[in-house]
């Protein structure tokens, strides 16, 4: 059983009188990579900001290493934090940047010059230590913010949408170097950000944050395969979701019967007939076919755009609109027929608890 | 036509530096004049130079001038400082109004002010002299010091302030390490300008002297009247190289920093 780091219990702010974190409850464990997601607005970074103590919690608690730092303030408490435009010091070269927090802490100085060094070379910056902020480049401005967060050996590191500002190139590479660095330090990471590759590229798990609650927490393949929420399904990749009512039930089978004559064979998880129930599909998990089959539906290619890796399609099925993902899809043109079929296991019916 | 072009836009430059540095140039030529009226040039001298030092009366109100520049230039930097710090970062009902009240007194004739003042130290009997001058000066100085400083305040500020206190700054070390080294060139252009404002001030200082605290520019003034006397030539041309001299400096300075960041 993994130790619990930080605890968010009952967490609620408000500003003035928008209430943007309702009663959240929160557990992070020592070591992980933790990601807050959700579209912007939704009050994930008040929730990192109320971790570093950079604002004040409404009501709720935030403990810390089994300690309660509700009332402490920022500089007290042992997370350092790195930002979304690094807040580096500009009046400052890379070293006292980084030298900043072990001055403050009043860490020795023959120590802190080792961990100054130790940092430097981590994040890769030998050779910069007299530059300014501005002399460097954006990915080197991350790896001071990341080499200025670290260097106080603080358990946790919070991470604000910290590679937004950077080119898509050079944030791939962030991701996994943020990753090794990780994993490498053994420290918690709390990672913000709106950008759901990133998310789960890097975290051991994910919460996605809706209107300032938790909608799902989980590692990012459940979070994609088996969302629980209507919201999780669409804010995380590309999906199909639709709505029927279980029409059949046998022993281990039940069918739900979706709009415009669509039936799925699902699994049965003790269903009643007439029960409504919401199906997500992704687009890569249909059975495509220009031949009829047995249970497969018959729709027309109303789209086809090509997007290098793969091609989208999509396909009317009377007034219902299928977006479908396919690795190879020269066979199919515009205003083509295909059939098509979903096997039961990609078919993920909300509402079911997770097994 | 594209020559022509060319022809009279050089004439048009020439033109606006002769109107703006002529008068200057002339001022000058003049502290170096023989004759005593500013009107004919009758040969050259180096004598006003010394005479400067013997007007007891010019000097006096100089050194005066420049205590007052001095004190009210330290004061309202000082306060104008930490307003416009403390209007950045605190909110408080009415913020909003004192925002817009601070540009009132920049944006009012001066000639209202010196008498607003006037009446405020008359109503608390307080003899017109060098203290009434300073106060003056620190009063009209201050917002120009906000406006000054609040212009290097932004939304980075914070957000470097912020970073500062979660590596564990006090108030006091945010303040001191990271906000003054980040607002420094508009506390040094703020100082700069209450520093000029009140070394040339006619006006409020008219309305606010009394008597034995002559300035400069009042004893200046007051010697239109009988007449400008050579020395004072000589007396403005030292200070104009004292500026020349300054602004020399800075640019030095500056254009050093420029290069070692090129280089680096």
């Amino acid at each position: 059983m993994k130790r619990v780091l930080v605890e968010l219990k009952n967490l609620s702010k408000k500003f003035g009188k928008e209430h943007v974190i309702k009663d959240l409850n929160l557990d992070i464990y020592e070591g992980e990579f933790l990601t807050l997601l959700g579209p912007s607005g939704c009050g994930k970074t008040t929730i990192l900001r109320m971790i570093s103590g950079l604002e004040k919690v409404t009501s709720g608690k935030v403990i810390i290493d089994g300690k309660d730092v509700t009332d402490i303030v920022p500089a007290k408490r042992e997370v350092n934090t790195i930002f979304q435009n690094f807040a580096l010091f500009p009046h400052m070269t890379v070293w006292d940047n980084i030298d900043f927090g072990l001055k403050m802490h009043k860490v020795p100085r023959t120590e802190a010059d080792k961990r100054i060094k130790d940092a430097i070379n981590l994040v890769k910056l030998k050779g910069f230590e007299n530059r300014k902020p501005d002399e460097l480049s954006g990915g080197q401005q991350q790896r001071v913010a990341i080499a200025r967060g670290i260097v106080l050996n603080h358990k946790v590191l919070l991470l604000d949408e910290s590679l937004a500002s950077l080119d898509l190139k050079l944030k791939r590479e962030m991701q996994i170097e943020l990753k090794k660095i990780q994993k490498q330090l053994g420290i918690t990471f709390i990672y913000v950000t709106h950008d759901q590759d990133e998310a789960l590229t890097m975290s051991d798990r994910i919460a996605i944050i809706n209107n300032g609650t938790v909608e799902q927490i989980d590692t990012p393949e459940n979070i994609y395969r088996k969302p629980h929420t209507k919201f999780v399904a669409d804010f995380i990749g590309e999906a199909n979701i639709l709505t029927g009512k279980i029409t059949k039930v046998s022993e281990n089978e039940a069918v739900v019967s979706l709009p415009d004559n669509m039936d799925l064979t699902i699994d049965n998880k003790n269903y009643q007939v007439g029960e409504e129930k919401t199906v997500v599909i992704r687009p890569e998990c249909f059975d495509i076919s220009s031949i009829e089959s047995l249970d497969s539906f018959k729709g027309v290619v109303k789209e086809y755009i090509y997007d290098g890796m793969i091609t989208k399609l999509i396909v009317q099925k009377d007034n219902t609109e299928l977006r479908i993902n396919l690795m190879d899809a020269s066979s199919f043109k515009e205003g083509s027929d295909v059939y098509l079929k979903v096997p039961k296991k990609y078919i993920i019916v909300l509402g079911d608890k997770n097994e | 036509m594209e020559h022509k072009n060319k022809f009279l836009r050089n004439l048009f430059i020439i033109l606006v530096f002769i109107f703006l540095y002529l008068p200057i140039a002339v001022l000058v030529i003049y502290s170096f004049n023989k004759a005593k009226t500013n009107i004919v040039f009758t040969g050259f001298t180096t004598k006003w130079y010394t005479e400067l030092f013997k007007n007891r009366d010019l000097l006096e109100a100089f050194i005066n001038t420049i205590i007052i520049a001095v004190t009210s230039t330290v004061t309202s930097t000082v306060i104008g400082t930490t307003a416009a710090v403390g209007l950045y970062k605190y909110k408080f009902l009415g913020k909003n109004f004192v925002n817009k009240l601070l540009y009132i007194p920049i944006i009012i004739p001066e000639i209202v002010l010196g008498i607003a003042l006037l009446s405020v130290y008359t109503l608390m009997n307080l003899n017109l002299g060098m203290f009434t001058l300073i106060l003056s000066h620190i009063a009209f100085s201050i917002p120009f010091v906000i406006t000054s400083v609040r212009s290097t305040l932004s939304d980075t500020t914070k957000k470097i302030e912020e970073a500062a206190e979660d590596l564990g700054a006090s108030k006091f070390k945010v303040f001191k390490e990271i906000t003054l080294p980040l607002i420094r060139p508009g506390v040094i252009s703020g100082a700069t300008l209450a520093f000029t404002l009140s070394m040339d001030d006619v006006v409020i200082s008219y309305f606010t002297a009394g008597p034995g605290s002559n300035t400069l520019p009042l004893k200046i003034y007051s010697m239109i009247k009988t007449g400008i006397t050579p020395d004072v030539n000589a007396l403005t041309s030292l200070m104009l190289l004292t500026v020349i001299i300054i602004l020399t400096i800075s640019i030095i300075y500056q254009s050093r920093k420029i290069r070692k960041k090129v280089v680096a």
